[in-house]
């Protein structure tokens, strides 16, 4: 027999060994290891698993996706903008369907199976639902004889749309005030519909509220918004740029 | 499989080898003597293939001091098995670029063959594949160690290998900061 190993001996372990390990494992599980102890730290540095919080690229992968025990899943790749050859996997809590919406604060927006937006963290897995799509106003609901929800129309003259569909196309862009796992006091302003209205939805309230429309025979939409220094701002195709403050915002400043 | 049980069998062994050629004799940082396949050495081991190619492999034992007799036991056992259960063909080609070649997952045997190991032997086990240059066996162990650590939050992979947090309290806070968005416990 030879010697035990000392408890220790894991922490020692060659770089070039614990860069193949972080190799199979996707990007939460890497931050993780890379936090263990100095030594590991180093290594997963030096293996290219980057510390602080670095942007990064996300996109989907080839196989898209995947059916584990608990339903479907999908699957994306993350590249760091310091290095874009090196590509993690991260796959996505469950629920989240393939519409995306923006990041914001390190959330994703996405649209679930009934087209409701929710907030999804790609590290955690931990989802947040906003308030559902039938509750912005422009949209209703279509119910089966068992109040099941099986489609939607948007607007007034508009054909009903498939649940799962809507969320493709209706949904422009979401940001939020702050990160809702700082504190539970977050806003998210929404562009949707055809890009031409603005509404908001403050954590705990359960509701949107419009902020903002441009009327539809206009041809002018919404093309960005953010939020900067306590106020959230929209940006339209020609060029006008909207004030937008929020009821929290507003309580605050 | 172990061969030294004293100088007399260590004996019988030497002659052994030399008289069967098929064979590479090993010895252990503590002096035990292991028979491998040279067939099965080479094509597994880079280290072992450049040894027998370059004829430095001593028909007494071929001395191999980094490695430790449990770690060169498990090292010799996995050879043997795999000698006679893979074919060699695709591994062979894999070996040659590690970068590039895609990562096979573990057949049912190699699973099991790191899972009754003990976490120290495992470790003991990478370390003897990495330093004789054992793509296979390195895919093998890392993975197997890549499965200990997933879905686990730093504290409970400091747990599992047993390793102390050496951060000071202000590198700690710091990193949490840092990384607070990624991790549930925050």
């Amino acid at each position: 027999m030879a010697d035990p190993c000392p408890s220790s001996c894991w922490a020692d372990l060659p770089s070039d060994l614990l860069g193949r390990i972080l190799q199979l494992l996707e990007l939460p599980e890497a931050l993780s290891v890379a936090s263990v102890c100095m030594s590991w730290s180093t290594a997963a540095s030096a293996a290219g698993v980057p510390r602080s919080h670095t942007p990064w690229l996300m996109s989907w992968s080839d196989d898209l996706l995947v059916n584990d025990s608990k339903g479907r899943a999908c699957c994306t790749d993350f590249r760091s903008l310091l290095d874009t050859y090196k590509v993690y996997d991260v796959t996505l809590s469950r629920g989240c369907s393939l519409a995306w919406c923006g990041s914001s604060h390190g959330w994703l927006g996405a649209a679930d199976e009934l087209s409701n937006l929710l907030l999804c963290n790609p590290f955690t897995f931990a989802t947040i639902p906003l308030p559902p799509i039938t509750d912005l106003g422009c949209v209703e609901a279509v119910r089966d004889c068992e109040g099941s929800i099986v489609g939607y129309l948007p607007g007034k003259k508009q054909n009903r749309v498939g649940v799962k569909w809507i969320g493709r196309w209706f949904y422009h862009k979401v940001v939020l005030s702050c990160d809702p796992s700082q504190n539970g006091n977050y806003t998210a302003m929404l562009i949707h519909y055809y890009a031409n209205q603005i509404s908001f939805a403050v954590a705990g309230e359960g509701c949107w509220r419009l902020a903002s429309t441009i009327p539809q025979q206009n041809k002018d939409r919404y093309a960005d918004c953010v939020f900067h220094r306590g106020r959230f701002y929209a940006l339209t195709l020609c060029g006008t740029l909207e004030l937008c403050f929020s009821p929290v915002v507003m309580g605050n400043s | 499989m172990e061969v030294d049980k004293g100088k007399g069998e260590a004996e019988e062994t030497r002659k052994v080898a030399e008289a069967d050629r098929d064979t590479v004799t090993l010895k252990s940082s503590d002096g035990k003597l292991f028979e491998v396949s040279k067939e099965a050495a080479a094509r597994l081991s880079t280290v072992l293939a450049g040894m027998i190619a370059g004829g430095s492999i001593d028909d007494n034992g071929t001395d191999l001091k980094q490695i430790g007799s449990e770690a060169l036991e498990n090292v010799v056992d996995y050879c043997n098995k795999h000698a006679n259960s893979i074919p060699s063909a695709a591994l062979i080609s894999s070996s040659i670029s590690f970068n590039t070649a895609p990562f096979k997952e573990p057949e049912e045997w190699e699973r099991k063959f790191v899972d009754r190991l003990s976490h120290d032997a495992l470790f003991d086990l990478v370390e003897a594949a990495n330093f004789l240059g054992m793509e296979r066996l390195l895919d093998v162990t890392c993975h197997k160690i890549s499965e200990m650590m997933k879905g686990k939050s730093p504290d409970q992979i400091r747990e599992v290998f047993n390793i102390k947090n050496d951060y000071t309290k202000e590198e700690l806070e710091e990193i949490r900061q840092e990384l607070a968005w990624a991790f549930y416990d925050d």
